[in-house]
């Protein structure tokens, strides 16, 4: 569905991809962890088109993809969900939500896709007339992935979801990412919290120093150590 | 009270005028996070062309032509601008400083074009209504009513817009946090330029009245221009309420001042003023989202 060629990216003079290659199949939960400052946030940014590819390709569905405007490639389905995100701090949840569903593609059926979200992620429903910016940090991470399911993604992208949040708010957004995945929605998701994937993903990915390093399927022990071993630096 | 019922129209006249053109610098501001020292050039244009495309040769009727014909032709002037000035460095590290010099050097450009072209001469618009009234001994122009009635109206009208359409729910989202609007398949740099449009057909209304009440020179930008920087910073950059606020107090301390004090003291007086402001309320009359 999604194939990342040998690409290269990155900002002013600092090449921070150097020839990642990935692809992510139709329907699959893939996870991608690496240090901080290897190109992980890099990566969808690239594939979102907020970052200019120096080399390589990004094709989703066939179609070439790298080189097209953000507009471009979220009107294709392709959903970022970047890392952090504050979204719009004088909006209430409810404008933040319909922002999501502002191409015309989405706007018709925002409806539907306000109660999916409400059925996943049933405190934004409780918080639907405040203002983002009052929101704790889980719930803003709910807003976040809200808004990007508002947008009808065929592959959504969330960069740090669990960044920052208590062990307990991990717990509620990994169940609301599975159950996005189950829906039938094809899953980049990149952490730090390794944990998390494990819980979430199918796949692993290692990105390192701008390459996308080491492959393991979740569940086959002998790889998944080899994977946590290298993260960690231990020999396992 | 006679006298303060003129300081209080001269004060609402000013007010009005200010609030036009500050609300378009505060909307750019709010929207891009830059500033657009062209606004007053843009307004001094406007003028111009509402006076050449119809106010000189059919008076009064033909600002029936001028005034829509200068409102559009300024609307896509801005635009123009938007492109050649503003799109190469939004974004850039240094973009804000680039977009100031650039704009800078657009209004010098245009003033000293206007004074080649048209000539230093004043030159004056028909009013929109001719005549005046009296209120309690005091003569009143029905153009100044035009004015302290019009701007309000419009600004009420910019304020609804961008509370209940479609455009302006993204105009505040990507005021708010653009790369979020980017990712959301906002069109951003469609936003932008709608917004460079919105605020020189401000500064044209702006620019045709205020030509209508006193004279059209290739200068006049210059001094409104000052008075509405002085209008954004005081009322909390990128802020509608507060800039439209800050406008009409600036316009209540500038006709007090042009008569308790004379008329050369006066941005002394207001930058005296903006000094005070800032060091009590850094953040402006109302603070903004950001």
């Amino acid at each position: 569905m999604l194939t990342v060629t040998d690409v290269r990216a990155g900002y002013g003079g600092v090449e921070v991809l150097h020839g990642a290659s990935v692809i992510v199949p139709q329907g699959e939960r893939l996870g991608l962890f690496g240090p901080n400052g290897h190109g992980k946030t890099t990566l969808l940014r690239t594939i979102s088109g907020l970052v200019r590819t120096r080399g390589g390709t990004i094709e989703f569905d066939g179609e070439r993809i790298s080189g097209m405007s953000p507009r471009e490639i979220v009107s294709r389905g392709v959903i970022h969900v970047p890392q952090g995100n504050t979204l719009f701090p004088q909006m209430t949840v409810l404008e933040c939500l319909m922002l999501g569903a502002f191409s015309n593609r989405t706007w018709a059926h925002r409806e539907q896709s306000l109660e999916r979200v409400f059925e996943l992620f049933p405190k934004l429903k409780q918080r639907i007339s405040q203002r983002a910016r009052s929101l704790s940090g889980g719930e803003r991470q709910m807003l976040s992935i809200g808004a990007g399911l508002m947008s009808m993604p065929s592959l959504l992208m969330l960069d740090e979801p669990s960044l920052g949040l208590a062990p307990r708010m991990i717990e509620e957004l990994t169940e609301g990412i599975v159950k996005i995945a189950e829906s039938g929605v094809t899953m980049l998701l990149v952490d730090q919290n390794v944990e998390m994937l494990l819980d979430c993903c199918g796949p692993l990915f290692l990105l390192e120093q701008g390459l996308v390093s080491l492959e393991a399927e979740n569940g086959d022990e002998f790889d998944e150590e080899r994977l946590l071993g290298r993260y960690f630096g231990t020999v396992a | 009270m006679q006298i303060l019922l003129s300081i209080l129209i001269a004060a609402l006249v000013s007010g009005s005028l200010y609030a036009l053109v500050a609300a378009g610098l505060s909307l750019v501001w709010g929207t891009l996070g830059v500033f657009n020292f062209a606004q007053g050039a843009l307004l001094m244009i406007g003028a111009y062309v509402a006076y050449y495309f119809g106010g000189k040769a059919l008076g009064r009727s033909g600002l029936l032509f001028g005034l829509p014909t200068g409102l559009i032709m300024l609307g896509l002037l801005g635009v123009v601008l938007y492109f050649l000035l503003v799109r190469p460095f939004v974004g850039s590290p240094t973009g804000e400083l680039s977009v100031i010099i650039a704009t800078l050097a657009a209004s010098t450009f245009l003033e000293n074009g206007a004074q080649q072209f048209f000539g230093a001469t004043f030159r004056k618009l028909p009013p929109v209504l001719t005549g005046h009234l009296s209120i309690s001994g005091n003569s009143v122009d029905w153009q100044q009513v035009i004015i302290i009635v019009v701007a309000p109206v419009i600004l009420l009208g910019l304020a609804a817009f961008l509370k209940y359409t479609k455009t302006g729910f993204a105009v505040r989202a990507v005021a708010q946090n653009e790369q979020s609007a980017l990712l959301l398949g906002i069109p951003v740099s469609r936003i932008y330029m709608f917004v460079f449009f919105v605020a020189s057909l401000l500064a044209a209304l702006a620019g045709i009245l205020f030509g209508g009440q006193f004279f059209v020179t290739p200068s006049m930008g210059g001094d409104l221009m000052l008075q509405a920087f002085i209008v954004v910073v005081f009322g909390g950059l990128g802020s509608l309420t507060g800039t439209v606020m800050a406008a009409y107090i600036v316009g209540l301390i500038t006709a007090a001042s042009n008569y308790y004090i004379g008329l050369f003291w006066t941005p002394a007086v207001l930058f005296a003023f903006l000094f005070i402001a800032v060091i009590v309320r850094p953040s402006g009359l109302v603070a903004s989202n950001k």
